[in-house]
């Protein structure tokens, strides 16, 4: 007998929670809706049993024992994983860090506190005149964000359908596959991100164009009443970081429309991160890095990330001469590397949670196969006990 | 696609009516269209006489490997499941309202295209665009794909 539930994806900051899944005998057969890569989340096998008992003292004992560890990752696990990993911070005193800062700056930090105007993504979909990925290709990290959201589908006050109601351009240093989709592409040269902010409200209030495109994305903009930029770490790199920059670029569309930004956040739930170290009130402080770099750390304590993957060589290689704990539910160059792995289920497939999608919406991430497996919640709450 | 003379010239030409067409023209027109089958020259079939004719009209509508009655493929390889072209075909929209319509998951089976598995699965062809006696050159689903993962042979 077979029986079909709707599920929620985390496979990205999208979190589409209209995945129907068919279970038959306690095994996912068959998964609608999800794009491959979240649809590969579902139709992963279980992990071979492991001794959790010991792994989990394994852990307690590495921890104790470092000077100074830290806390990294993050941003693949639930809000409720999340927060107990900060007191397990808290208690062992140490740095607590995701790749927020690494990737995005101070952009989450200015989003959350409403520095930069911010949306939901439905409003996106039922409102948006024109959405602006810049430095972001959505098409490979968030798949489904322009056919659920950003561009395709038809929303509350978008009726006629995209191609008459909206406009979606790529701005970029290549031609990624979400320029490919995109009405329009405006190749932007590496660090140039300022200059073309400059030239765009240049144009809005009356300077001469330096092309075509820029002409016609700038009419875009005046006939828009509602716009979005979906922000990139492209565009932060871009910026070299000036948020200042990026704050008057915004204010300035503000003058011809309402204009929004969201961060296009990797990990399902970094959003979910941020908010949970300012609820602590906690700062992220963007020093793990440069920690790892010069020694400053023994231990490090990975959850739901691959730095191996993530960093440049010259950082990850560091994590081979510290001790490494990665909770995970994947096998990747990282779990390869670390002294100890613990396998975790993945939430929404074996195990319960909740997360923040990249727009701060939150979304309950419901189990919808029973498996041994035990939550990244679990084990982070065992490892705290026993501190 | 073959032009009507083509495939009238290897039709018997003697426009019986056993298809139900008046003529063996007319035949050809719907046979192209994809409005009726090979199946129904009867006589195609029963007089020895026409067996070249057969093999090269089945050579002609012998739908390309993988292909849909209508010629539409799915490069599955290529697919990432992003669900544009679900979202944008006219077909998925005009059936399914309340989910294609607006980004979600089919809420019925009246759909040409849906996500499963994490790539794109064709049904009910024949209702897309491209096909029947009102086709368009309809290709949506083409300039929406990221991946060229679609095309119509
Ligand atoms: S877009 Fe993201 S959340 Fe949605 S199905 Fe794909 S991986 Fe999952
Ligand atoms: S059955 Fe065949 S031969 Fe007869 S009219 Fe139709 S197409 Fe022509
Ligand atoms: S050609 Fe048009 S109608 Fe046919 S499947 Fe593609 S988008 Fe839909
Ligand atoms: S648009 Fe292309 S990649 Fe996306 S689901 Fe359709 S066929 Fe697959």
């Amino acid at each position: 007998m077979s029986t079909q539930v709707t599920a929620t994806c985390p496979g990205c900051s999208c979190l589409c929670d209209d995945i129907e899944v068919v279970i038959e005998e306690s095994e996912i057969r068959e998964v609608g809706n999800a794009c491959r890569k979240g649809a590969s989340l579902f139709l992963n096998p279980d992990h071979p049993a492991y001794d959790l008992d010991a792994a989990i003292d394994e852990a307690i004992e590495i921890l104790k024992n470092a000077k100074s560890p830290a806390i990294f990752g993050l941003d693949n696990t639930t809000i409720e994983a999340q927060r107990i990993a900060i007191k397990i911070s808290e208690k062992l005193g140490c740095m607590i860090e995701d790749y927020s800062s690494i990737r995005y700056g101070d952009l989450l930090n200015f989003v959350v506190s409403s520095r930069i105007k911010t949306c939901t993504l439905d409003d996106v979909r039922d409102r948006a005149d024109i959405s602006i990925f810049w430095g972001s290709d959505a098409m490979s990290s968030q798949p489904r964000h322009l056919s659920r959201f950003s561009y395709f589908p038809r929303g509350e006050h978008k009726q006629k359908g995209w191609e008459f109601d909206r406009y979606a351009i790529s701005i970029d240093i290549y031609r990624s596959p979400t320029a490919k989709v995109c009405r329009e592409f405006l190749k932007v040269s590496p660090g140039q991100d300022p200059a073309l902010m400059d030239e765009i409200l240049g144009i809005l209030s009356g300077k001469p164009p330096g092309s075509k495109e820029l002409l016609k994305f700038s009419n875009e903009i005046k006939k828009a009443d509602f716009g979005v930029i979906f922000a990139g770490s492209g565009l932060i790199h871009g910026l070299n970081r000036d948020m200042d920059k990026l704050i008057w670029f915004m204010e300035g569309l503000n003058e011809y429309g309402e204009f929004y930004l969201i961060p296009m956040v990797k990990g399902y739930n970094m959003r979910g991160f941020v908010e949970m170290m300012k609820r602590a009130q906690r700062q992220i402080e963007g020093s793990f890095l440069r920690a790892l770099l010069d020694g400053g750390i023994d231990a490090a304590l990975i959850v739901g990330a691959d730095p191996m993957s993530d960093l440049p060589y010259s950082l990850s290689k560091k994590l081979l001469d510290i001790q490494t704990i990665v909770i995970d539910p994947r096998d990747t160059p990282t779990t390869e590397i670390a002294d100890l792995v613990i396998h975790t289920g993945i939430a929404g497939v074996d195990n319960g949670g909740s997360a923040m999608r990249m727009d701060g919406v939150e979304f309950e991430l419901v189990p919808c196969i029973k498996r041994d497996t035990p939550s990244d919640e679990a084990v982070l709450t065992r490892i705290l006990e026993g501190l | 696609m073959p032009t009507p003379m083509e495939v009238y010239q290897l039709l018997p030409m003697t426009n019986c009516k056993k298809c139900g067409e008046s003529t063996c023209m007319a035949f050809a027109v719907k046979l192209i269209r994809g409005e009726v089958g090979l199946e129904a020259c009867t006589p195609l079939f029963e007089e020895d006489r026409y067996k070249d004719k057969l093999s090269k009209l089945q050579e002609l509508f012998e739908t390309v490997e993988g292909a849909t009655e209508t010629g539409l493929v799915i490069d599955t390889d290529k697919c990432t499941g992003c669900g544009n072209c679900v979202v944008a075909c006219p077909v998925n929209v005009a059936n399914d309202p309340h989910g294609t319509a607006v980004g979600r998951g089919p809420t019925n089976d009246r759909v040409i295209l849906r996500v499963k598995d994490g790539v794109v699965v064709a049904s009910n062809v024949h209702e897309c665009r491209r096909f029947g006696k009102n086709r368009i050159l309809c290709d949506l689903c083409i300039v929406t794909c990221p991946s060229g993962a679609i095309e119509f042979v």
